[in-house]
């Protein structure tokens, strides 16, 4: 018994992932369940048209740039998208289409 | 290091064993592309690790990259961090160009990206004062080049004047109208790939030109 | 054609960017219409005058130097993320755990194969052979059910990431997680204001630019 606690407090230590000092995390910095994330999402996006691929890259660029705190805001803003019913997803599409064709 | 048939010299950027960027040879299709491009090899060079690579495609392009950033903002200290930004991009997403895709298209969208994106960002901490300015300084301008078919010095200096009427009518132009006419007109992008660089269609880019020559027209309906 | 389409087309033909069919049918128009010939005229004098804005700007004395030192600090912390990480770093803490009590149980299943065999010793020929291979075999049925135990406690994902990702997606995970804010970017940046957009009118279809939506 002493034994098995020994080895796992030898091994929980090392199961800490430092996050990179610009913000900017690699591969190897996260977590498996992001890495899981990232790489489904990665083949997802190895099936898009180019141009859509290339759309996503700029936009990107666009978010990397963007402060922090708007970075945070798109985020909550995206679980607030994701967390809405199917109703209320369908109606939000639909504001958005006379919001776009009234911006132009 | 460097991939069989690319040469160049490897220095600085050291890679590890197993090196993902490393383990794939470059094919055969994109080394008979470096032999007929020059960029080609440079972005190949790039991909492999050759920190020189990173210089010469600096050099080659950050003076143009210079010139359209200054006329997206407001100043030259922030167009001067807008073409490293441009540049840390590049190198980041360098792993990204193909070499069917011309370099010079790659290297204006992602600065046409910034610059664009950086208009909706007034508000911007500078990272480093290159020339070690005081608030609210600001470098002088390049003087306008002469016109080489100038005749008389009359003629040289209304030249001159039209270009600052010219470059201030294209700094009031709306941004997309502004990044298609510099890209067709001055970085001599084809209407393609100046699409490719905004991200719209080639007719998109024909309708903003066509918004943009007519306000340019009214602006500038005493000199042309 | 009418003039106002004919106008459309004048940047792009002094720019060799129009299709045969319709430099022809402006070419058309032109020799009817002098007024467009006029306006032609004014486009290409302007477009020219354009073309002679100074397309480069001479390069600030650091910024190399600065653009340079940037470089070099991605170019170390894509090195630190490529790095393969431990083989143990992959695995979860109760798997971590359960691999511990199957390391620990082999460790004492080792000890009693050592004690057995240390015993046939005494037994001559094909009996000390026979328990010597039973001692084996027994080991191999721990290991075995020891393997079996970790494996229940992680369960077979349908697509594993990889050890050594592709360059593209090691070069900028983050694009990759975040693909899903990315893809609905404009809504999301204008989120409250499209929640507040009514929808009791019609949207005009003449009005807009040509530009492709970017969804």
């Amino acid at each position: 018994m002493r034994e098995l606690v020994a080895v796992v407090l030898l091994l929980v230590p090392l199961l800490a992932s430092p996050v990179g000092a610009q913000g900017w995390r690699g591969w190897d910095q996260l977590s498996p369940e992001e890495q899981r994330r990232a790489w489904d999402n990665y083949q997802r996006y190895q099936q898009l048209p180019q141009q859509r691929q290339r759309m996503i890259e700029r936009r990107y660029q666009q978010f990397q740039t963007m402060p922090p705190q708007e970075q945070q805001r798109l985020r909550q803003n995206y679980e607030t998208y994701r967390g809405l019913d199917p109703g209320a997803r369908h109606e939000f599409t639909e504001k958005y289409r006379r919001w776009k064709s009234d911006r132009h | 290091m460097a991939p069989a048939g690319v040469h160049g010299k490897v220095s600085h950027m050291r890679t590890e064993p197993g090196d993902p960027a490393l383990a794939a040879p470059v094919p055969a299709e994109a080394t008979a592309r470096a032999a007929a491009d020059p960029d080609v090899a440079l972005m190949l060079r790039l991909q492999a690790g050759d920190e020189s690579a990173f210089q010469d495609l600096f050099r080659k392009y950050a003076p143009r990259v210079l010139q359209l950033a200054r006329r997206f903002v407001g100043s030259q200290a922030q167009a001067e961090e807008l073409t490293q930004d441009v540049f840390v991009q590049i190198f980041r997403f360098r792993h990204r160009y193909k070499p069917q895709s011309r370099l010079v298209t790659w290297v204006f969208t992602i600065a046409t990206n910034l610059c664009l994106n950086e208009l909706r960002r007034p508000e911007r901490q500078l990272r480093v004062d290159l020339w070690d300015r005081r608030d609210g300084e600001d470098r002088p301008e390049d003087p306008p080049l002469p016109d080489p078919a100038a005749v008389t010095a009359e003629e040289g200096a209304a030249t001159r004047e039209l270009a600052q009427q010219l470059e201030a009518a294209v700094a009031a132009l709306p941004p997309k109208q502004r990044a298609a006419l510099l890209l067709s007109r001055v970085d001599g992008l084809a209407y393609r790939d100046v699409g490719e660089a905004i991200g719209c269609s080639e007719g998109a880019v024909k309708a903003l030109l066509f918004r943009a020559t007519q306000a340019l027209k009214r602006s500038l309906r005493d000199y042309v | 054609m009418r003039c106002r389409q004919a106008q459309r087309l004048m940047t792009p033909t002094v720019d060799n960017e129009l299709e045969p069919r319709q430099q022809h049918a402006l070419d058309q128009h032109l020799t009817a219409c002098a007024a467009c010939r006029q306006e032609l005229a004014a486009t290409r004098t302007l477009l020219e005058v354009v073309a002679r804005l100074p397309a480069e700007m001479s390069l600030p004395p650091r910024l190399e130097e600065v653009t340079l030192h940037r470089m070099r600090d991605a170019a170390r912390a894509e090195r630190s993320e490529r790095r393969p990480a431990p083989w143990w770093r992959s695995l979860s803490l109760p798997a971590l755990t359960v691999a511990a009590v199957a390391v620990l149980a082999l460790a004492v299943g080792l000890r009693q194969f050592d004690v057995v065999s240390t015993r046939s010793v005494d037994i001559p020929g094909r009996l000390a052979a026979k328990s010597g291979h039973q001692a084996a075999s027994q080991h191999q049925v721990a290991s075995e059910a020891a393997r079996t135990r970790v494996a229940r406690q992680e369960p077979r994902r349908a697509s594993e990431p990889p050890k050594y990702p592709p360059a593209e997606l090691a070069s900028a995970p983050d694009l990759f997680m975040d693909l899903p804010i990315l893809r609905h970017m404009e809504k999301l940046e204008h989120f409250d204001a499209i929640r507040t957009t009514t929808v009791d009118e019609a949207p005009d279809p003449s009005a807009g630019q040509q530009e492709r939506s970017s969804g």
